[in-house]
C-alpha cells in the first residue's frame, strides 16, 4: 500500500488527535512518517504533549459540600408556575365580583359599546321581541338609543370573566395534580 | 471514576426512578457525580464560591429536565447541563476573564484533596505550576476551555464531548486542538516565571 506523504500544516492539524489515539491506522502511519523527517513538527508534538500532561495532572479540588437536593429546592419553582396562577385567579374574581355587583346594584349603566355604523333596521317581529325583552337580559345588537351608548355590555363582560376564572382554576388544578404525580415516592 | 457493570445497572435503575420523581434515587446520582460536576464548574469559572452556585443549579436543572434524557451517556448529558449553568453564570458576570478573578483572590483555588509525600519546595513549585495552568485555562476562549476540561480533566471520549457540547465531532477536534495550543503558548510566554525544571522545552524556538 502506497503511503501518502503529508506536509507540516496537515500534521499540525492532526497532532491533537494523534495524541489521543483517535486516528485511523493509515493516518497514524502518515503522521509518523512525516515526524521521522521533521524536527519542527516533533518539537510541536512534544510541547503540545507537555501541555496536555500538565492539564491531566492538575489536582482535583476536594468537594466543598454536598450538592444533594432537598424537596424545597425542587418545589421552589419559578414564579410564573405557582403563585401567578393564584394571583391571576384572584384578580379575575375581583373583577367579576365588581361587575356582578355593579350589574345587580345598578351603579354600572347597562348598554352596548358604541357602534360606529348604524345597526340594520330591525324587522317588525324583531322590534316586538326587543320591546318585550326584560331589561336585565340584554341583546347583542344595538338596542334603543336612549342611554345605550357609553354603557357597559355587562352580560358579555360577566361571561368573559367567568370563563376566564374557570380556565384559571382549571389550570391551577391541573398544575397541582401534575405536581402531586411528581412527589417523591 | 470507574463504572463496573454492576454499577451501570444500578445507575439505569436510579435514572428510571428519578424520572418518575423519586428524589432519593436522584440524590444517589448526585453523590456519584457531584465531584466531577463541581470540578468542571471550578475550572470553567475560576472561583470556588461561584462554582458551588453553578454546580447546585446544575443538579436542580437536571432533576427538572430528566424527562428529556433518552439514554446514551448520562455523564455527558449531566455535563451538558452543568456547562450551560456555567455559561449562564459567565454571562451574568459580564464575561470578565476568569483569570482576573483568580488573581484577586489568592485562596480562591482550593488546595488539592491530597498530596503525595513531597518536599515543601516541590509542593510550592508544583502549586505555582498548577496556578499557571489554571490561569491559562481561565484566559482561554470559553468553548475551547470547555472542550479541554471535558477531555483532559474529565476524561470524556470525543463522542461524549460532542454530546455534552451539542456539536459535531469535527468541531470537538478543532476546539481541542486550539485550546491545547492556546495553553501551550500561554505557558511558553510565562516561562520566565516558572522554575527551570517545569519550563516547557523550547529548543529550536526563537
Amino acid at each position: 500500500m502506497e503511503r501518502r506523504k503529508i506536509g507540516c500544516p496537515q500534521v499540525r492539524k492532526w497532532l491533537s488527535e494523534y495524541l489521543d489515539g483517535a486516528m485511523r491506522a493509515e493516518q497514524v502511519q502518515a503522521v509518523e512518517a512525516h515526524l521521522e523527517g521533521c524536527p519542527q513538527c516533533r518539537e510541536e508534538l512534544a510541547s503540545l504533549s507537555e501541555a496536555v500532561f500538565l492539564l491531566r495532572s492538575l489536582p482535583g479540588a476536594a468537594l466543598p459540600r454536598s450538592f444533594t437536593l432537598s424537596s424545597e429546592m425542587v418545589l421552589a419553582t419559578p414564579a410564573t408556575s405557582r403563585w401567578a396562577w393564584g394571583l391571576a385567579a384572584a384578580m379575575a374574581s375581583l373583577a367579576l365580583a365588581f361587575f356582578l355587583a355593579g350589574d345587580l346594584a345598578g351603579f354600572l349603566p347597562q348598554g352596548t359599546v358604541a357602534l360606529p355604523t348604524p345597526s340594520p333596521a330591525p324587522t317588525e317581529a324583531g322590534l316586538r321581541t326587543l320591546e318585550a325583552a326584560p331589561k336585565v337580559g340584554e341583546s347583542l345588537e344595538g338596542t334603543t338609543a336612549a342611554g345605550a351608548v357609553g354603557g357597559w355590555p355587562l352580560t358579555q363582560i360577566e361571561l368573559a370573566l367567568g370563563s376566564l376564572l374557570l380556565l384559571l382554576l382549571a389550570g391551577m388544578a391541573f398544575s397541582l395534580w401534575r405536581r402531586r404525580l411528581r412527589k417523591p415516592a | 471514576m470507574s463504572h463496573g457493570p454492576k454499577r451501570m445497572n444500578n445507575e439505569a435503575e436510579l435514572i428510571r426512578r428519578s424520572q418518575e420523581g423519586d428524589l432519593e434515587s436522584f440524590n444517589l446520582l448526585v453523590e456519584a457525580y457531584q465531584a466531577p460536576v463541581y470540578n468542571l464548574a471550578l475550572r470553567m469559572l475560576g472561583r470556588a464560591d461561584v462554582a458551588e452556585d453553578a454546580a447546585q443549579e446544575a443538579f436542580i436543572r437536571a432533576f427538572r429536565a430528566l424527562k428529556k434524557f433518552h439514554g446514551g451517556s448520562f455523564r455527558a448529558w449531566l455535563f451538558s447541563i452543568a456547562a450551560n449553568a456555567c455559561k449562564d453564570e459567565l454571562r451574568r458576570r459580564g464575561r470578565r476573564p476568569v483569570s482576573l478573578e483568580t488573581l484577586e483572590e489568592e485562596d480562591a483555588l482550593p488546595e488539592p484533596a491530597s498530596s503525595p509525600a513531597e518536599s515543601p519546595e516541590e509542593v510550592a513549585l508544583s502549586r505555582e505550576l498548577h496556578r499557571a495552568v489554571a490561569r491559562g485555562l481561565g484566559q482561554m476562549p470559553e468553548e475551547q476551555r470547555l472542550a479541554v476540561i471535558l477531555r483532559d480533566i474529565q476524561g470524556l471520549s470525543y463522542e461524549e464531548i460532542a454530546q455534552a457540547t451539542g456539536t459535531a465531532l469535527g468541531t470537538v477536534k478543532s476546539r481541542l486542538l486550539r485550546g491545547r495550543l492556546y495553553l501551550r503558548d500561554y505557558l511558553l510566554r510565562q516561562r520566565e516565571l516558572l522554575p527551570e525544571q517545569y519550563r516547557l522545552k523550547d529548543r529550536g524556538r526563537s
